[in-house]
C-alpha cells in the first residue's frame, strides 16, 4: 500500500536559522539593513535607547515598501520562503537584491528575545502590529506552526510606510567599543563604489553621542599615496582597464582578460609608512587591524572576505616568498565589487559568510592578485620606467661607450697585466653603477616636477574656483540686501525668510573667505617670535576672551623663533582658541580655563591648546580632522585648516587624551 | 551743487545692475546725516575693461574725483591685472583724484611688489570686496568728499569753460598751452600744473589783500 509522509518542523528550526546560522550580533544588524535596502527604503535608522539601563533596546526603522497581512502570514513567517528568488532588482529603486535565502527574519531572534514590529505598506492606510515573544519557540520542542503570534490591525491616518521593528531584552551588551565596531563594520558593509545609491543608514544612540550619525564610506584615496583601480565591462569584457595612481599622478594601462567570471571592479591601496601613520590618525585604528581586500556583491559587503585575519587571496604566503617583492596584507586595503546580475557563477553561500569555491572565485582571486596586487607592486618595488630626456640619453650612451671601451681594454691587457685589467674592469663596473643610480635619482626628479605640476595647476584652479564663487555670491548678497533695505512693501513674513536667505548666502561667502585667506592663500613665510605672536593674538582678542569669561594662559619655553607665514601662526591660534571658546561656554559647573603652552623639542616647535571644556566625545574623535565636521555651530574647518598648515610645516596636528576637555598639539618642524 | 564723479573699474557686468544701486542707497543714507553733505551731488559709472576705462580717463572734459579698480581682469591683456593700470594712470593721467583698490582675491594673495607700487601710488584704500557692501559705499563717500578743493575747483572751472576758453592759450613758463593742456598738468602735478597753481594763489592773494603801511 503505498502512502506519504510529510516533514513537519520542530519550534528549534527557529534557532537553527537565527542564532544559529547568525552569530554574530553585528552581522545580524547587517542583515536587517540588506531587508530594508531590498524594500527600497531610502533610509533606515537603528536606534538604540537605555543602553545604559537594565533594560535596553534597539529599534530598526525603515521608510521601505512595507508589508500588508499576506506579506506577513505568507512571506515573512514561512522560513526559507525568498520572495526575491525570481526577481533580481528591486521594484522601485531597481536595486539588484541581496537576500536570497529568506532567513533574515530570524536576526531579530539574534539581537533579542522579544519583538514588537510595526508595517504599513506602501500606498495602503492599513497597519500591522505583531508582537514575537521568541523565548516561547525555546522551550519545550513542539511543531513550529502550534506557536501562535498576536497581531493587531489598525487604520493608518496617513501613508507612512515601512517596516519598525523594536527588539528587546536584547540578548548582547552594546557598548561604546561595539558601537563604534557597528559602525565601522557598517562604513564597510555599503560598497564604496556605489556611494550615490539614495539609501542612508544611520545610527542613533544618544548616551554614546550617536545623534543621527549618518554611516558613510571612507575615501581613501586622501590616505593612500598608491592606488590602482581594475575595471573589466560588460562591453568589452576581453580588456583589464587599469589605472594606477602614484603621488597623484595617474597611469593608465590595459591588459587582456583570461577570465570568464563576469564584470567586476576593484581599487586596492597601498600603504607606505607614512601613509600607515595618517590611517591611523584619521580612524583609529592601524591598516592591519582594518583587514584587507574586501569584497562586494552589489551595494553590500560579502564577510567574511577581507576581515582582519582572513587572508582570503593569501597575500602574505606569497609575501612570505619575498619581503622586498611582494606586499603583505598589512600593507594593503582595497574592494571588489562583484554584482549578482553579472557574475552568475559567483554564488552566495547559505549561510552568507561568503561565496561558493568554484572555479569563477578562483578566477576572482587570481585577477584581483595579478591585474591588482602584482600591478601595484611593479610600482613600489621598482619605479616606474619613463623614458629620459636627448641630453640624458646622450650622456648614458657617452659612458656606456666608454664602459664598453674599458671592457675591452681590459680584455685586451688581461694577460699581460691582469692587475691593471682586473682594476680597469672594476672602474667600469662602478661607472656603470653610479650612472645606473644617477639615471635613477634623474628618473624620480622628474616624477617630482610632474607631481608639483599637477598639484600647482590644480591649486590655480582652485583659486580661480573660489575666486568666481565668491564674485557670484557677493553679488546675490548685495542684491537681496539691497532688496531688503529699499523695498517697503514686503510683508513682515517675507522680510524674515528673505533675512534668513540672506543669512544663508553670508555664511556661503564667509566660508569661502575662510578658504581663500587659511587654506588656499599664498604663503610668505619670514622669521616670527611664535611667543610674541601668541601674545599679541591674545591681547587683540582679550575682550572675546573675557565676554566668554575664559581664563587664559600662557607658557613659552625656549626659543620660539620660527620661519612661517605670519598668517599661518595666526590662524592655528585662531581656530585653536576659537574651539576651545566654544566648547568652555558649554560648561557652568568649573572655571573655564584655556592655556597654551608653547615649546621647542629636538625636531618640533609644539603649541598645545589645553581647555577644561566639554571635551571631544568618543564618537566624534575619528572625524574631527575631516573637513565640515563640525561638533560646534562652525563650518567645521578650524582643525583641517590647522591639520593643513602643520603638514605645510612638515608637522602634525594632535589630540591627546585628556580626563576634564581637550588638548590639541600642533608640531612644526623645526 | 557739488558733483562728485566715481568711476568703476571692474570686469564683474553685475557692478551696474546691482552694486552701483546698493552703494548709491548707502551713500544717499549717509548723504542725509549731515546738513554739509546735501550740497554733494554723486555720480557714480561703471567701466568693464581696463582698456575702455584708459580711453574714458584720457579725455581732459571727463572729470573722475574718484577710481575704484578692483585686482582681476579675467582675460583682459591691457595690464597684468589692475596695479598695473593704476600705476599707469597716476605716472600719465591723473595724480590728484582718489584710488580706491578693491579685490576678491584678500589683500594676503596680492604679490608685496604689486602692493608696494599701489602704496607708491598714493591709493587710498585697500577694500576686501566680500566685506559688506557698505563698508565700500563708506569709502567711495570718504575718497569723494577727501579731494583737494584747489585742484577740485580748477578742474571743474576749466571744464565748464571748456568751449569758451579753446581759443585763448595761456602763457606758461614762456610756453604758450591750451587750458585743456593746464588741466592735465594740473591733474598730473607736474612742473607746469603746480606752477600755475602757485601763480594763480599768488595773484588771488595779492588783489584780494590790502595791504597796510
Amino acid at each position: 500500500m503505498s502512502r506519504s509522509l510529510h516533514f513537519s518542523a520542530s519550534t528549534s528550526v527557529k534557532n537553527l536559522f537565527g542564532r544559529g546560522l547568525i552569530t554574530d550580533q553585528v552581522a545580524a544588524v547587517f542583515e536587517l539593513v540588506k531587508n530594508s535596502y531590498d524594500a527600497d527604503a531610502t533610509e533606515v535608522e537603528i536606534v538604540f535607547s537605555n543602553l545604559k539601563s537594565d533594560s535596553p533596546s534597539l529599534k530598526i526603522v525603515d521608510n521601505g515598501t512595507g508589508m500588508d497581512l499576506n506579506d506577513i502570514e505568507n512571506r515573512w513567517m514561512i522560513i526559507g520562503t525568498d520572495s526575491k528568488k525570481n526577481s533580481m532588482f528591486s521594484p522601485i529603486f531597481n536595486r539588484p537584491l541581496n537576500g536570497d535565502k529568506g532567513i533574515g527574519r530570524f536576526s531579530v531572534d539574534r539581537l533579542g528575545s522579544f519583538l514588537h514590529m510595526e508595517t504599513q505598506k506602501r500606498d495602503s492606510m492599513e497597519r500591522f502590529l505583531v508582537d514575537f515573544d521568541w523565548t516561547v519557540f525555546d522551550g519545550e520542542a513542539r511543531n513550529i506552526n502550534e506557536i501562535e503570534i498576536p497581531y493587531v490591525d489598525q487604520k493608518s491616518d496617513n501613508k507612512t510606510h515601512g517596516v519598525s521593528l523594536s527588539i528587546s531584552n536584547l540578548r548582547d551588551r552594546w557598548d561604546e567599543g561595539k558601537l563604534r565596531e557597528l559602525y565601522r563594520n557598517l562604513r564597510q558593509f555599503k560598497s564604496p563604489f556605489s556611494q550615490d545609491d539614495n539609501f542612508s543608514i544611520f545610527i542613533t544612540a544618544p548616551e554614546l553621542g550617536y545623534n543621527r550619525r549618518e554611516v558613510t564610506v571612507e575615501k581613501l584615496e586622501g590616505v593612500s599615496s598608491l592606488w590602482i583601480s581594475a575595471e573589466i565591462t560588460d562591453k568589452n569584457p576581453d580588456i583589464i582597464y587599469l589605472c594606477v595612481s602614484k603621488d597623484g599622478l595617474e597611469y593608465e594601462s590595459t591588459q587582456s582578460n583570461p577570465s570568464s567570471f563576469g564584470s567586476v571592479k576593484a581599487q586596492v591601496f597601498m600603504f607606505n609608512q607614512g601613509d600607515k601613520i595618517r590611517f591611523a590618525n584619521r580612524y583609529g585604528l592601524r591598516v592591519r587591524e582594518y583587514g584587507n581586500i574586501r569584497l562586494y556583491r552589489d551595494s553590500f559587503r560579502v564577510y567574511p572576505y577581507g576581515e582582519a585575519k582572513n587572508d582570503w587571496l593569501d597575500i602574505d604566503r606569497r609575501q612570505s616568498q619575498g619581503t622586498m617583492r611582494f606586499l603583505g596584507t598589512r600593507d594593503l586595503i582595497g574592494y571588489v565589487q562583484i554584482s549578482k546580475e553579472n557574475n552568475l557563477n559567483l554564488k552566495p553561500l547559505t549561510n552568507r559568510q561568503g561565496l561558493e569555491e568554484n572555479e569563477a572565485f578562483e578566477e576572482l582571486r587570481k585577477f584581483i592578485i595579478d591585474a591588482c596586487i602584482k600591478n601595484l607592486e611593479s610600482y613600489y618595488f621598482t619605479k616606474v620606467k619613463k623614458s629620459v630626456n636627448d641630453t640624458i640619453r646622450v650622456a648614458k650612451s657617452e659612458i656606456s661607450g666608454a664602459v664598453d671601451g674599458l671592457d675591452k681594454l681590459a680584455g685586451e691587457i688581461k694577460f699581460s697585466n691582469p692587475d691593471a685589467a682586473k682594476q680597469i674592469v672594476d672602474f667600469a663596473s662602478t661607472i656603470k653603477r653610479q650612472q645606473q643610480s644617477q639615471m635613477q635619482f634623474v628618473q624620480d626628479q622628474q616624477e617630482i616636477v610632474k607631481v608639483y605640476s599637477r598639484i600647482a595647476q590644480k591649486e590655480t584652479f582652485l583659486h580661480k574656483l573660489i575666486h568666481q564663487s565668491m564674485i557670484h555670491i557677493n553679488d546675490a548678497n548685495v542684491a537681496l540686501a539691497t532688496y531688503l533695505k529699499n523695498v517697503d512693501k514686503v510683508e513682515n513674513e517675507d522680510r524674515q525668510k528673505l533675512s534668513s536667505i540672506q543669512g544663508y548666502i553670508q555664511d556661503a561667502l564667509s566660508l569661502l573667505r575662510t578658504v581663500r585667506d587659511d587654506v588656499v592663500k599664498k604663503r610668505t613665510k619670514t622669521v616670527q617670535d611664535l611667543a610674541l605672536s601668541v601674545n599679541k593674538y591674545i591681547q587683540e582678542n582679550q575682550a572675546y576672551f573675557s565676554e566668554s569669561n575664559v581664563e587664559l594662559s600662557v607658557m613659552c619655553k625656549g626659543d620660539l623663533h620660527y620661519t612661517i607665514d605670519p598668517g599661518d601662526i595666526k590662524a592655528i591660534i585662531n581656530n585653536l582658541s576659537t574651539n576651545a571658546v566654544k566648547s568652555l561656554r558649554q560648561v557652568d559647573d568649573r572655571t573655564r580655563q584655556l592655556r597654551f603652552e608653547l615649546y621647542r623639542t629636538d625636531k618640533y616647535i609644539i603649541i598645545k591648546c589645553i581647555d577644561n571644556g566639554v571635551g571631544i566625545k568618543e564618537a566624534d574623535r575619528e572625524r574631527i580632522f575631516d573637513p565640515f565636521q563640525s561638533t560646534t555651530e562652525g563650518f567645521g574647518l578650524g582643525l583641517t585648516i590647522i591639520d593643513e598648515i602643520a603638514k605645510e610645516y612638515g608637522g602634525a596636528l594632535e589630540l591627546i587624551e585628556t580626563l576634564v576637555g581637550a588638548c590639541f598639539s600642533v608640531k612644526l618642524r623645526c | 551743487m557739488l558733483e562728485r564723479n566715481i568711476l568703476i573699474v571692474d570686469d564683474n557686468a553685475k557692478v551696474k545692475t546691482i552694486h552701483i544701486p546698493a552703494y548709491l542707497s548707502e551713500i544717499n543714507s549717509l548723504k542725509n546725516s549731515s546738513e554739509k553733505w546735501q550740497q554733494y551731488n554723486f555720480n557714480l559709472i561703471h567701466i568693464a575693461s581696463m582698456k575702455d576705462a584708459l580711453a574714458y580717463l584720457s579725455v581732459t572734459s571727463n572729470c573722475v574725483d574718484v577710481l575704484v579698480v578692483d585686482y582681476d581682469f579675467n582675460g583682459e591683456r591691457t595690464f597684468a591685472s589692475g596695479t598695473g593700470f593704476v600705476k599707469h594712470i597716476r605716472e600719465k593721467i591723473n595724480r590728484y583724484c582718489q584710488v580706491v583698490f578693491y579685490t576678491m582675491q584678500g589683500i594676503d594673495s596680492i604679490d608685496r611688489q604689486e602692493l608696494v607700487d599701489l602704496v607708491n601710488s598714493d591709493v587710498y584704500k585697500f577694500v576686501d570686496k566680500s566685506s559688506d557692501y557698505s563698508e565700500m559705499a563708506r569709502v567711495i563717500f570718504d575718497a569723494a568728499t577727501l579731494r583737494n578743493q584747489i585742484v577740485e575747483s580748477l578742474e571743474q572751472f576749466f571744464i565748464k569753460y571748456s568751449a569758451m576758453l579753446s581759443a585763448y592759450k595761456y602763457s606758461l613758463g614762456g610756453e604758450f598751452v591750451t587750458f585743456d593742456e593746464i588741466v592735465d598738468h594740473i591733474r598730473m602735478d607736474d612742473e607746469q600744473g603746480r606752477v600755475f597753481i602757485d601763480k594763480l594763489i599768488q595773484k588771488s592773494i595779492l588783489l584780494n589783500t590790502n595791504v597796510e603801511a
